[in-house]
């Protein structure tokens, strides 16, 4: 059986006055069914383009200029729109940071949910409504009957998460992508939507594309991890064995670089300078310039990313 | 004689008022610092921790007075800053400075790196041109940036940088006291960790006292000496960094600990995850303020609210606390 999401060497563009401008360079991964798979970096590194070429909800001038996206062995790229609205309605769901970015602020959220679910399931209006109010008490949202009323505005920034991922799951898709969906809450709520969704990933039984900046959000709730670094998957494991044995040099300085219980107020690590500018792209590995470890081949020569250990993939030649 | 504390402050509070008519009718009132003491020995971090709305950012720009207090007191090196006339309040301004979350929205983007550093000296008349451009060449290298910098524009340089820019003009005068408002928030984490060590390092070379401010629990425990944990205007916890980390007494600080996320997945715990979400500054809760979604409250009799806890903080760092 294929994996339930295959990525094969995805390129995505950017058209700039200066020429294109590679947001994602060759990035592969699958993620099964039923797994969490994290996708971890800072800002710019490419992330959430990656998310939006899944989609293929890519903004222009950007667009996919190379690559494979299978969803059960189907290649999403050769879709027409039609059928790729069917596939982003039924069979992936997705959650933003933002839920004003795909919550419709002129109708009530039971609308929304209800005029998905008569899209997906069809049955009468009533059935639809009713669903809708399942679906918010599912997502734990108090006082379903009377919230399912209420227009996005007059919900609290966690109530409208809860209200994006009761219409993003209605139609019980097999693959969620969640792009930072907690990074704009507070700590508390934060932490009550990551118990929420991972109950409910364990539930249905539902992947996870988990697209975030936070070390710790990915220690919590993925099963594997890739970390991407300028456009390029640099490190890819299982996530107890990135956190116990980090082999890329990037990978290990972000670990580091965090503050962390057992050593509060010591220096942290840091790393020197920034991301490459990816309107000049270099030759060799693309955290050369900033690698405490870094060899003369490393910037001639780009490394590619190869299985160290069974399931443990790393693009660096030089680390052990 | 001993050296009091550099900053003392006592029952500061801010009422925002809003709504109603112009006649005062309907009016409501917003609490959003309520009777905040605490007191900064020299040379020590105190951090502030608090989720959104805590009034953890309004604290910092009462103590600067950049808004005006409804009630409480401010002394800097002894100095009641309230009662100062502006002409005093200006020379006193010298000793505290702020550095600012936004280093986007905190740089004038028409001037210089070089015209933003000295204008706090020009503004206080503390040096000729020539002695001024050796000061922002030194304060340049003090945070870590070549002098050169001194020419570019702030939409020239990344994140990182322009927060060091910021550091650096704060420093200008020689302050005593740096409030730092969510420094790093808006920061990468790799950059993040060079502007925290950076601060670090200031602190020790130039013996700064720090009133740090941060929704993130973790950065603040890494930066501070003493936490104070602030919810809905409130301080509910005080103390040491130890304590705080590990024999939190207010089930607000265990919520909060216990709610952020650790890199390491050996760490995975039964988390203490608080019902529902922070009340409106407009509904208060009666008794304690975080009782609607306390794990550890008490349920009060029928018709009685819930006791406000009976806890007493001490200006100075100790922490007596009953739960309720």
């Amino acid at each position: 059986m294929p994996p339930l999401l295959q990525v094969d060497d995805l390129v995505t563009e950017f058209s700039t006055g200066t020429g294109p401008l590679r947001a994602v360079d060759r990035v592969s991964f699958t993620v099964d069914r039923g797994e969490v798979l994290g996708l971890v970096g800072e800002s710019g590194c490419g992330k959430s383009v990656t998310s939006l070429s899944i989609m293929r909800l890519v903004p222009p001038p950007g667009r996919i200029a190379a690559g494979r996206i299978l969803l059960d062995g189907e290649d999403l790229l050769v879709k027409d729109a039609e059928a790729m609205r069917q596939v982003r309605g039924a069979r992936i769901g997705m959650v933003f940071q933002e839920p004003m970015t795909s919550l419709n602020p002129v109708f009530s959220i039971g609308d929304q949910i209800a005029s998905a679910a008569l899209a997906h399931s069809g049955g009468g209006r009533a059935a639809a409504w009713e669903r809708a109010v399942e679906m918010l008490h599912l997502v734990q949202v108090p006082a379903p009957a009377e919230r399912v009323r209420d227009y996005p505005h007059q919900l609290s920034g966690g109530l409208r998460q809860r209200a994006m991922l009761a219409l993003a799951l209605v139609s019980g898709p097999r693959l969620l992508i969640a792009d930072e969906p907690t990074t704009a809450l507070d700590v508390t709520i934060q932490a009550q939507i990551l118990d929420l969704l991972r109950r409910l990933q364990a539930e249905r039984g539902m992947a996870v594309l988990m697209i975030t900046h936070d070390l710790g959000v990915v220690a919590e709730l993925c099963h594997r991890v890739a970390v991407i670094y300028a456009g390029r998957i640099v490190e890819l494991a299982p996530v107890e064995r990135i956190f116990a044995r980090p082999l890329h040099p990037y990978t290990r300085g972000l670990l580091r670089c965090l503050p962390h219980p057992s050593r509060f107020g010591q220096p942290l690590f840091s790393i020197e300078g920034a991301p490459p500018d990816p309107r000049r792209p270099s030759a060799g590995c693309r955290f050369a310039p900033r690698c405490p470890h870094a060899i003369e081949s490393c910037r001639r020569d780009e490394p590619p990313l190869e299985a160290r250990e069974p399931g443990h993939l790393v693009a660096c030649p030089v680390t052990t | 004689m001993t050296p009091g504390p550099l900053l003392e402050v006592q029952g500061l509070a801010k009422r925002f008022e809003v709504g109603g008519s112009w006649l005062g009718r309907h009016r409501r009132v917003i609490r959003a610092v309520d009777g905040v003491s605490f007191a900064l020995e020299p040379g020590e971090t105190l951090g502030l921790v608090g989720e959104s709305g805590c009034g953890k950012s309004t604290t910092a720009r009462l103590i600067l007075r950049l808004i005006e207090p409804s009630a409480g007191q401010i002394r800097l090196e002894g100095r009641d800053l309230l009662g100062l006339p502006a002409r005093e309040l200006w020379a006193a301004r010298r000793r505290m400075q702020i550095v600012f979350q936004d280093p986007y929205g905190s740089l004038n983007p028409r001037m210089r790196v070089g015209e933003i550093i000295a204008e706090p000296l020009a503004i206080y008349s503390l040096a000729a041109a020539a002695d001024r451009r050796r000061r922002v060449s030194e304060l340049l290298e003090l945070v870590g940036l070549d002098p050169a910098f001194a020419l570019r524009y702030p939409h020239e340089l990344s994140g990182g940088q322009r927060q060091r820019i910021g550091i650096a003009a704060a420093l200008a005068l020689h302050p005593a006291l740096i409030v730092a408002d969510e420094p790093v928030s808006a920061l990468d984490v790799s950059v993040q960790a060079q502007v925290l060590n950076l601060l670090m390092d200031l602190r020790r070379r130039l013996g700064l006292t720090y009133l740090f401010i941060s929704h993130d629990l973790h950065v603040v425990l890494h930066m501070s000496d003493r936490v104070a944990v602030m919810y809905l205007g409130e301080i509910v916890e005080l103390g040491p960094r130890a304590a705080i980390q590990h024999a939190p007494k207010h089930p607000y600080t265990r919520v909060l600990l216990s709610a952020v996320p650790v890199a390491d997945p050996t760490l995975r715990r039964d988390r203490i995850v608080p019902a529902g979400e922070v009340a409106s500054p407009l509904a208060m809760p009666s008794g304690c303020r975080f009782h609607p979604r306390c794990p550890f409250r008490h349920r009060p009799l029928p018709g009685r609210s819930p006791r406000a806890p009976r806890g007493r903080l001490r200006p100075s760092g100790g922490l007596s606390f009953d739960l309720i």
